[in-house]
């Protein structure tokens, strides 16, 4: 589907180049709707990439779309890694650990803001940085160290989600009874049991099931 | 129990139709985070009323979901539409008179009891307008070739990238629909079946959900080091 998405991204260009040969764009729309698969934010980066060839010559189009197949299968690696392993989980898992140390729509706002001031960022660098340098916009994105930024990133998710804990127990008043420390510890060694559960390889009742295509 | 069924239908009939936008930026447009739980659900309750039970909703199924990745071709739940789902009949039943001498957490978990089990019809519901939206390619291949005349060929390429999105979008009216009205009719039925005395513990049962989510991401990470810093944070914050 994706493959509809970037001919109707394009069509403007083609429309600027061919608009005079009907025969000519109907064939080069057609070139476009070829299996596209890649992750949606990076895609960003082959839609400027195969402006930046399509631009030059018919037969420089039909290289960029060659080398698009193996460009969306890197950036849908990396991408999907960066944003839906790294950024999502970050920023989901502060805006929660914000929720229930304040609850209110702070929560809500840090989670627009944040995600989308990177996601548009990162977006609005590569799509600039390969309709200017084509094939270039590899080293750009290469110096964004986004797998690095990952790591980062998941060792931010994981204080987050021991701050949450914690938070946990005041916000759903389990000291009641208990005691602060004790109930903060029992909730620990939930998490903690439930995890070491899980990495060991055993089915729990909460895993959950996803559809493949 | 006194049940308003003209005011259930027009929330209903909000949810659904409003609700179903934020149900497209997962991933037919924009996927600016508007369908993350925490955003939806906070939106669902505010169309329906009380958008605080729909933010408590919200951050409760915001990790719940989120150890599902959409990597390669996998389709996960759609958090999107439970969590407005959810987010929706929360904020409903939250004015009815039965739920006026209750804690909202006793409320919200039952909201959740009874939207979660359509998890695997979500992504049912994904996953066919995905195969219907793939045969639309075909379909524009079709119209390209039925002649290179300018203003038949561009206009039918725009189209079809346009009826994917409808797809998507009549797809999560229906499903939001049955979702919210089925809940409608069963939560109210469940709250007058829970005893007063059993309160406290349904207030607080809440909180395993936001657990089952942090257990699930921390196992999906993957990270080195991860049980060190995990362990470091928490002993910090017993310390001080």
């Amino acid at each position: 589907m994706q493959c509809l998405g970037l001919a109707y991204a394009i069509t403007p260009l083609l429309e600027k180049l061919y608009g005079k040969d009907p025969e000519r764009l109907t064939r080069r729309t057609r070139r476009y709707l070829d299996c596209f698969n890649t992750n949606p934010y990076l895609a960003a980066a082959i839609l400027g990439f195969l402006v930046h060839m399509e631009s030059q010559s018919e037969e420089m189009g039909d290289q960029g779309l060659y080398l698009s197949s193996s460009l969306a299968g890197l950036y849908g690696a990396v991408g999907d890694n960066f944003f839906w392993n790294g950024l999502k989980p970050m920023t989901s898992a502060i805006a929660v650990m914000i929720f229930f140390w304040r609850p209110g729509l702070t929560a809500v706002l840090f989670l627009l803001l944040f995600y989308n001031l990177v996601h548009f960022g990162v977006r609005y660098i590569v799509y600039l940085s390969a309709l200017h340098r084509g094939i270039g916009v590899l080293e750009k994105i290469d110096s964004l160290r986004l797998p690095l930024l990952r790591n980062i990133m998941g060792y931010v998710t994981t204080a987050s989600l021991a701050v949450t804990t914690f938070l946990l127990v005041d916000y759903f008043n389990l000291k009641k009874g208990l005691g602060g420390n004790l109930a903060h510890l029992l909730v620990l060694l939930l998490v903690v049991g439930l995890w070491w559960r899980k990495k060991s390889g055993s089915k729990s009742s909460f895993n959950k099931q996803s559809e493949p295509v | 129990m006194w049940l308003d069924f003209s005011a259930f239908l027009w929330i209903t009939l909000k949810v659904s139709l409003f609700g179903a936008f934020c149900a497209l930026d997962r991933t037919a447009l924009l996927q600016m985070m508007f369908s993350r739980p925490l955003v939806a659900a906070t939106f669902a309750g505010a169309l329906a009323g009380n958008w605080e039970i729909g933010l408590l909703l919200g951050a409760t199924l915001e990790l719940y979901f989120l150890s599902e990745i959409p990597v390669g071709t996998i389709i996960p739940t759609d958090d999107t539409l439970l969590a407005m789902a959810a987010g929706g009949v929360g904020a409903a039943l939250s004015n009815l008179p039965q739920s006026q001498n209750r804690a909202s957490g006793t409320l919200a978990l039952l909201v959740l009891l009874t939207v979660l089990p359509w998890s695997a019809f979500t992504r049912k519901v994904d996953s066919w307008v995905r195969h219907k939206n793939g045969r639309l390619v075909d379909e524009v291949e079709t119209a390209l070739l039925a002649g290179p005349n300018l203003n038949r060929a561009q206009p039918s390429a725009l189209n079809y990238h346009l009826h994917g999105l409808f797809n998507f979008y009549s797809a999560s009216v229906v499903a939001l629909g049955l979702m919210v009205m089925s809940s409608l009719l069963l939560v109210p039925l469940l709250l007058f079946l829970v005893p007063v005395w059993l309160q406290p513990l349904t207030d607080r049962l809440l909180f395993l959900f936001p657990v089952f989510g942090i257990v699930g991401l921390l196992s999906n990470m993957n990270q080195k080091r991860q049980l060190a810093v995990f362990a470091g944070v928490t002993t910090a914050l017993l310390l001080f």
